[in-house]
């Protein structure tokens, strides 16, 4: 799995291409936490993500409670199909904005 | 420091000779082999802390013997570095590939040596802490494991109609299964899936078991048990631990099921006798311990079932499993497996086929099934079984002496009290008196709830009759209740003793217009499946029941025989 984090104006896209799991933590805490303290709004892609865990939805709330400390946004972004089935199984969009 | 071994190895005495020396000079023992195979008698005999090895030797070559003595020492670190004359690029990657670790070419240089000696301890350092950590973590799975066993699994109840598939993908299974029957007889069913394995799983699942069998035996509804569980979890888990859950209770009239799920796949009723799912109860909810706004009354469903239908639940671990090609078995291959089973339990059969997809990949997670047979031997008996009449007989702190409780509660009072398991606490004032507390308890619920339902809010139970119908009508139960202003229920409970007992007298008035409770419940009509279980059993439990006034008071007689 990699990441790339890209900034554009105050929105920082952090893309995960491959699985998002467990072995993933570290590298997605810096890609959020590494961030320049203008951000406002982070969005999540996912267009490359082959899959994901519970692990993975863990990683995704304490990205949340990063970004509501910083008084920010989040956004769920391009889930595939099976991906985007997780999310409403978990009822994850009742807590993050997902969009296509 | 103290002092390290060292263990030499080359045919040429000079070479020898010079490494001794040198490695003296830096407070090193050292012991010497003339070739590979007193090289592995003396690493197994002196237990060296290094060794240095020439890779040409009679008898058995450097390499050869840094194989076996690697394949001797995987519990820990012993760095060989080759000392070799051949500069050949083969011979030296063959160096590391027969296991070495580092080599020097000679003739050497005396203070490199020193360094890659000095890196070698480092990465000794790290091995030995390693090792250590993966002891302390084996520990912490092991007590994770007793913990898992005992406290959050002994108080299960296990009918010979439930039926439970627990498969972890490691050691220990993040997933738990969880059942207790209510005073009434319910069945409550939990299945939860923990973020994690091992500790962190038993983490969550010790204090959720507690309040789950606790709540549970105490009469607590369904609402009020998984309130407390998301509240406990919310304050204990840290932020990215939660639990997804199915909470399933089979009602003891075995008419319908109340359902929560949090996060898991669909909840599955297969119809009894063809077993085709007729029935499917999604996620509506964020899982447990995300956030303390957790209101499961708006998420409980009323399913209605009939004698004979399976519930089944399973976790995603069974959707998700992996053949060597990457596929997940899918939603649909196990709902299609398990509406053409033919083994006594559907589950069996679809975990049959989740192996055979498996086939020898290594499981990814965890898998676990339940399923639950909806017939009378699911349910504990009414009946006092020998045991309990024994127990009742020895049992010193019964006491039957004369007691009163009177309580009324109005207005809005009624939209939030549930006085039921208070008050049967109360009156239970022994262990022995176990069975007749479950007596009056389902007793005193069916009775209350049926001065509320019909009396003062004025349901009408034929809504029951079709599936859309019921969850209908209990819609319209929390819509009516929670705009409730004005009525009252009125509640006397009295013990008299009697010469071989005593007589329990409930009496229930409610300020509504009255009820016909025979035509409420539909009890003659036996083409309507839905209604009226409820009042048979407590007829049959009770000594005597009738209703008086308008048809809005209520008196039952429990009798206790000793």
């Amino acid at each position: 799995m990699t990441i790339e984090a890209t900034t554009d104006n105050r929105t920082a896209t952090i893309k995960i291409i491959g699985r998002f799991d467990f072995s993933s933590q570290r590298d997605f805490r810096n890609a959020y936490q590494g961030q320049d303290q203008a951000v406002e709004k982070f969005v999540v892609d996912f267009s490359q993500t082959e899959y994901i865990d519970s692990s993975a939805l863990g990683m995704l709330l304490l990205l949340k409670e990063y970004v509501e400390s910083k008084k920010g946004s989040t956004e769920l972004s391009k889930p595939a199909p099976e991906i985007r089935k997780i999310f409403t199984m978990s009822n994850f969009d009742q807590l993050f904005k997902i969009s296509d | 420091m103290s002092s390290s071994l060292a263990l030499v190895v080359d045919d040429e005495p000079t070479n020898r000779f010079l490494l001794k020396s040198l490695l003296k000079k830096n407070d090193f023992e050292v012991v010497e082999a003339t070739n590979g195979e007193e090289a592995v008698e003396a690493f197994l005999k002196h237990s060296p802390d290094i060794i240095f090895m020439d890779i040409m030797m009679p008898i058995m070559d450097g390499y050869t013997a840094t194989e076996i003595i690697k394949s001797l020492s995987k519990e820990t670190f012993i760095p060989i570095i080759f000392l070799t004359a051949i500069t050949k690029e083969e011979s030296l990657n063959k160096c590391i590939e027969s296991g070495g670790d580092d080599f020097l070419i000679k003739p050497f240089n005396n203070s490199i040596l020193m360094s890659k000696i000095h890196s070698m301890r480092r990465i000794q350092d790290l091995v030995t802490q390693t090792t250590m950590l993966k002891d302390m973590m084996q520990r912490d799975e092991e007590l994770a494991e007793k913990v898992f066993n005992t406290a959050v699994t002994t108080h299960n109840e296990s009918p010979d109609s439930l039926h439970t598939i627990l498969k972890p993908a490691g050691l220990f299974s993040g997933d738990m299964i969880l059942t207790s029957y209510t005073p009434s007889h319910d069945l409550d069913i939990l299945v939860g899936d923990f973020t994690g394995h091992g500790l962190s799983a038993a983490i969550g699942a010790l204090p959720t078991s507690e309040i789950f069998h606790a709540m549970s035996k105490k009469g607590f509804t369904g609402t009020q048990i998984l309130e407390s569980i998301n509240q406990k979890l919310k304050l204990i888990l840290p932020t990215g631990m939660f639990m997804a859950a199915q909470f399933v209770r089979i009602r003891h009239e075995l008419d319908h099921i109340e359902v929560c799920n949090s996060g898991m796949p669909d909840i599955l009723i297969l119809d009894g006798s063809n077993r085709r799912i007729k029935s499917r109860i999604k996620s509506t909810t964020l899982p447990f311990g995300i956030t303390s706004d957790f209101n499961p009354k708006h998420h409980f469903q009323h399913i209605p079932l009939n004698p004979g239908d399976r519930v089944i639940l399973f976790s995603d671990g069974a959707i998700e499993a992996r053949n060597k090609q990457g596929e997940q078995y899918s939603q649909g291959q196990l709902e299609s497996d398990l509406e053409s089973s033919s083994s006594d339990f559907a589950i069996e059969d679809g975990y049959n086929s989740i192996q055979t997809h498996i086939h020898d990949c290594t499981q990814d997670d965890d898998i676990c099934f339940l399923e639950a047979i909806c017939s009378a031997n699911l349910l504990p008996s009414w009946d006092l079984s020998e045991e309990d009449r024994q127990t009742l007989k020895h049992d010193k702190n019964i006491c039957l002496d004369e007691m009163s409780l009177d309580l009324k509660c109005s207005g809005e009072r009624l939209r939030i009290a549930y006085p039921i398991p208070s008050i049967v606490n109360f009156i239970k004032n022994s262990q022995g008196y176990e069975k007749h507390h479950q007596a009056l308890f389902t007793i005193i619920t069916e009775l209350y709830l049926n001065s509320l339902d019909h009396g003062i809010l004025g349901l009408d139970s034929s809504l029951k009759q079709t599936t859309a119908g019921f969850d209908e009508y209990f819609i319209q139960r929390d819509n009516r209740l929670s705009q409730l202003t004005h009525g009252y229920i009125h509640i006397i409970i009295k013990c008299n003793p009697t010469p071989d007992g005593a007589n329990i007298h409930i009496n229930i008035e409610d300020s509504g217009p009255g009820f016909d409770v025979i035509k409420i419940n539909n009890i003659q009509n036996e083409s309507n499946k839905y209604c009226g279980r409820g009042i048979k059993l407590i007829n049959e439990l009770c000594k005597s029941l009738i209703y008086k006034g308008d048809g809005n008071i209520v008196e039952a007689v429990y009798e206790i025989k000793n």
